[in-house]
């Protein structure tokens, strides 16, 4: 009987819903133990992430301390100058028009070709012969494991020309002039998004065509549609929400992502509006920032709701229910070799070549000088090094351990939370018959992903520096860092999490319910084990996303406390490029064990049990 | 059923909505007058010296911020000299502003001295609310030139004009203006102004108190006066300078590879922070310092100190204050070349030879910074409009 209750609220197509009046139709749905918990979600999200976020955009409406005699009116009142300055100003064209477009340009474009590079890949990966599959799906993510700026530097270390003068690119060595469209500006950004973002879509898309299941393409197969049809009217509307999901998450990178466009654009005068926040921010004009950080939360919250529309179509498509119909291998015959290069080109482009860049750093004495005499492993385990600061080699310095211990843990206990809070959030999208909800907190678990690291960081720490009601002031303490990375990395759970839930049917569930199984058990023994891989996937995410975050860090972390990212930002301070780098280095194979561990306990990888 | 989506959607944005709202009522910004006119007077002391240890070693533990790692040892020298324990903490200055205002706000003051290199933000939104009290060891007080001892700045950070010594033999220019020749076109590597307080207020300094030499060296350098639509010589300077295309770094690191790596055959020149002449040893670099360059050979931007007004420990706090205007204090500091404030202090030896150039050093002046603090934006639009 209330099965029939909840299917009747739950489906759109059938007649006479608005016909029940709301305060029934809230009562049906607080009898579904989703809606309770989402009503709980909401709250807890709400304080930990709403309330930063609004408190920082409502310094764009707000005159900032010091800039009262500039406006003319008090600290706190509100004012229109800081809109004024961005959006009308003699400086606007420079400042925010032209970036943006730019700054759209570029995300779009990174978009399409990450989805026409990745989607093939993921389809390779999941559903063919391919050799080696199950090694590229793990080594072929790497690119999300390196921070995006060490592809700027990869670049410029390949191709700088002398319109930055410098010691000379590799490529100038080799004596041909480098055009600076080469060099720098949109080319090269777009490229180093599109090979960073690939994983993304790798990640999501790899995950839903594994659960694409055959019975449906056999049956249009059998009505005699074609190959091309069968992709246009059942794979791709199946594969909707995960390129959806991927396409939201680039675009939103793309948006803040500051490093790449910041050091790639700058020698070719292309902007982009993360570059304009950076310049607002570092010269203290936190109320210009928060009119751009205003645009950028627009923009992504547009791009979440258009998302969102179509995500409800996929209501309709469970395709994950327990039974036994996983998808098949698919024999790639004459094409499994030319496949194969294709992935190994990509890997190589995408992983190998940085990845080299960055450890040769670490090895050279002089930069850039190629002679077996300029190679060292010093500036690993050497002692005594001329490098003051750091005078012992990264492996044999107890800095870095301490920093790796740090990291681990802090980060390892933050993504935990995430990754079941995502779940949480998934299964309350899924499955409570208030949809508003779900949709509440879809978009509020995405926000932190929109806004500024810093100013983040900022909003939270003014939350929690003082008691609250019943919530305690946490500054200062290692737990408030820890609920910020939380916040911080709930986009991807929840995402993840969302994806996971969204195709796994209800029928066990519903079953389980009419032999009397309350939530919690449904919980424990249908759905966590139905989705064990996904959960796995959404810790990881937030793992290794969480692994390279910096400004959390700076502004939350207890005095003293060194991160990875802290000590890597110390040592480039101090000018030591090459023992930073092999910090980055070491992140990286953080985030890698981090992957090939929850592989082993969970039996399950990324992109998910390949071939099991 | 286009009508129930769209309610449904209206729906979720006025729960979206109603969660914000909920939840500003207690994160929103604070109202301007939260902390203000709140002074501590303690820090009004005629302490002497052993007086003041003496009930400093009463207090403790003490956060110091600062935007150099170096803080970090001298945190921990300071611990050693006074057995109070101190940390330091590596925060640049826009972060560093974030914090003390929100503790400040709070009450829970957790960096009981901050150092920051934005003086005007400093004193424009530090000082007025009472966040920062400033405080000057009277013992020191004579050695510290008037201009530096409201707000007290701590060190000066100079940046030299510098050349590739490897192609050169001297400087290739004598006059600032010829970098805005067409000889130096892309060719003067310099941080990004737009992104980059000191340059910003160096620019709005060179206004207020370098105008007269600015202006003679360009009759010195073209043989007539400067006839300008501009407010100024300085803003000319900075015009002709931002459209001459100069190479815009992120770093001064970037900047001390582009002009001193080697085996370049038309380096350009660069304005290069002191610290990264170390460079010349740690990565081979040819740098030097455009010595005999008219007006001045480089810049002195300042760096200020001052204590949280609400600390806990004040007395801690000001002897580190007085710790840090002392040779043994400073010198993790000033050994890369930065200036202590204390003219007593003798500069020690470092690769860019600091101590010859005080005198050819453009030293900024504390009655400047509220007309650069109200003109930043000025200087930032001019360079923008200018390098377009």
């Amino acid at each position: 009987m209330v099965i029939e209750v909840e299917r009747s609220t739950q489906s759109d197509s059938k007649p006479g819903r608005s016909a029940i009046r709301w305060p029934r139709r809230a009562a049906i749905a607080l009898r579904n133990p989703a809606t309770l918990l989402g009503l709980v979600l909401i709250a807890f999200f709400g304080y930990l992430i709403v309330a930063p976020v609004v408190s920082m955009l409502l310094g764009a409406v707000q005159v900032a301390f010091g800039d009262d005699a500039r406006i003319g009116a008090p600290a706190g009142s509100l004012t229109s100058y800081y809109f004024e300055r961005v959006f009308a100003s003699s400086v606007s064209d420079i400042t925010f028009y032209e970036p943006l477009r730019n700054t759209l340009l570029l995300s779009l474009a990174a978009i399409v070709l990450a989805l026409v590079v990745g989607v093939p890949v993921a389809w390779l990966l999941s559903r063919t012969d391919l050799p080696g599959r199950r090694w590229f799906s793990t080594a072929l993510i790497v690119p999300y494991m390196l921070p995006a700026w060490t592809y700027a530097f990869a670049w410029l270390t390949i191709f700088k020309n002398r319109r930055v003068g410098g010691a000379p690119g590799w490529v100038e060595s080799l004596g041909i002039a480098v055009p600076d469209w080469l060099a720098y500006g949109p080319l090269p950004i777009l490229t180093i998004f599109t090979l960073h973002f690939i994983p993304f879509v790798i990640l999501l898309v790899t995950n839903a065509m594994k659960n694409l299941p055959d019975d449906l393409t056999e049956a249009a197969q059998v009505l005699g549609a074609s190959s091309a049809v069968r992709t246009r009217k059942i794979i791709l509307p199946l594969l909707k929400p995960a390129l959806l999901s991927a396409a939201t998450l680039i675009f939103a990178k793309a948006l803040g992502e500051f490093g790449v466009a910041y050091v790639l654009g700058t020698p070719a005068g292309f902007s982009v509006l993360s570059t304009t926040l950076y310049q607002s921010i570092s010269t203290q004009q936190p109320g210009v920032a928060a009119v751009i950080a205003t645009v950028m939360v627009v923009l992504g919250s547009l791009s979440v709701y258009v998302d969102l529309r179509f995500l409800r179509e996929m209501k309709r498509f469970a395709t994950v229910s327990g039974r036994g119909f996983r998808g098949r291998t698919r024999s790639l015959g004459a094409r499994r070799w030319p496949a194969f290069f294709g992935v190994t080109g990509l890997f190589s482009l995408s992983v190998v070549i940085p990845l080299a860049v960055l450890v040769l750093s670490t090895l050279m004495r002089i930069p850039g000088r190629f002679e077996w005499s300029n190679l060292t492993l010093d500036y690993w385990i050497g002692r005594n090094l001329p490098t003051v600061g750091f005078s012992d080699g990264i492996l044999v310095n107890p800095n870095t351990w301490e920093a790796t211990w740090n990291t681990v843990w802090m980060v390892g206990i933050a993504s935990i939370a995430a990754g079941v809070l995502g779940m949480l959030v998934g299964y309350v999208v899924a499955r409570s018959p208030a949809r508003w909800i779900g949709t509440t907190l879809r978009a509020v678990t995405f926000m932190p992903y929109l806004l500024p690291g810093i100013a983040f960081a900022v909003a939270i720490l003014s939350l929690f520096a003082v008691q609250r009601g019943p919530i305690p002031a946490l500054y200062g303490t290692a737990l408030l860092l820890i609920l910020a990375m939380i916040a911080d990395e709930m986009p991807f759970a929840s995402r993840a999490g969302t994806s996971a839930m969204m195709q796994m049917g209800r029928e066990s569930e519903e079953a389980a319910q009419t032999l009397g199984a309350g939530w919690l058990q449904r919980m424990r023994r249908i759905v966590l084990p139905m989705q064990r891989n996904a959960l796995a996937s959404a810790i990881l995410l937030p793992f290794i996303a969480g692994v390279q975050g910096l400004s959390l860090v700076i502004i939350l972390a207890t005095p003293g406390t060194q991160l990875l990212t802290t000590l890597s930002m110390n040592l480039v301070d101090n000018g030591y490029t090459h023992a930073s780098n092999g910090v980055v280095v070491l992140i990286c194979l953080i985030a890698l064990s981090g992957t090939w561990l929850a592989r082993r306990l969970f039996r399950a990888d990324l992109s998910s049990g390949l071939g099991s | 059923m286009k009508h129930r989506s769209n309610r449904r959607v209206a729906g979720a944005i006025a729960a979206a909505l109603g969660v914000a709202l909920l939840a500003s009522a207690c994160a929103g910004q604070p109202p301007a007058d939260t902390g203000a006119d709140i002074t501590n007077e303690v820090f009004d002391t005629e302490l002497t010296l052993d007086e003041l240890i003496e009930r400093a070693q009463q207090e403790g533990p003490i956060t110091v911020y600062d935007g150099t790692s170096k803080i970090e040892e001298m945190a921990e020298a300071f611990s050693q000299e006074y057995g109070i324990e101190a940390t330091g903490v590596k925060l640049d200055a826009s972060e560093a502003i974030e914090l003390v205002t929100r503790e400040a706000q709070s009450g829970n003051v957790v960096g009981d001295i901050v150092a920051i290199s934005d003086l005007p933000a400093l004193t424009n939104q530090l000082v007025p609310n009472g966040f920062i009290t400033n405080y000057v060891p009277a013992e020191l007080e004579g050695n510290i030139d008037e201009s530096m001892r409201d707000p007290l700045v701590l060190i000066t950070d100079p940046a030299f004009f510098t050349y590739n010594s490897e192609v050169h033999d001297s400087c290739p220019i004598d006059n600032v203006w010829q970098l805005t020749d067409s000889e130096w076109t892309g060719a003067f590597a310099i941080d990004d102004p737009a992104g980059s307080n000191a340059t910003l207020d160096w620019f709005s300094q060179l206004e207020q108190f370098g105008e007269d030499d600015l202006a003679a060296a360009y009759e010195e350098q073209f043989g007539e006066p400067l006839q300008t639509e501009l407010d100024s010589a300085a803003a000319e300077w900075v015009s002709r300078l931002a459209s001459n295309d100069p190479i815009i770094t992120q770093s001064s690191e970037e900047a001390s590879e582009a002009v001193g790596a080697l085996g370049q055959e038309n380096p350009p020149m660069g304005l290069l922070s002191s610290a990264k002449y170390r460079n010349i040893d740690e990565k081979g670099y040819a740098l030097a310092v455009c010595d005999g360059l008219e007006p001045f050979t480089g810049r002195a931007a300042p760096k200020g100190i001052a204590i949280a007004t609400g600390t806990e420990s004040p007395y801690a706090a000001m002897l580190f204050v007085y710790y840090a205007l002392t040779q043994e204090g400073i010198t993790p500091q000033i050994d890369d070349g930065k200036i202590s404030s204390n003219s007593e202090i003798v500069q020690p030896e470092d690769p860019a030879n600091t101590a010859d150039h005080l005198d050819t050093l453009f030293f900024f002046d504390n009655a400047g910074l509220d007309t650069a603090w109200a003109d930043r934006e000025a200087w930032q639009d001019l360079w923008r409009t200018s390098a377009r």
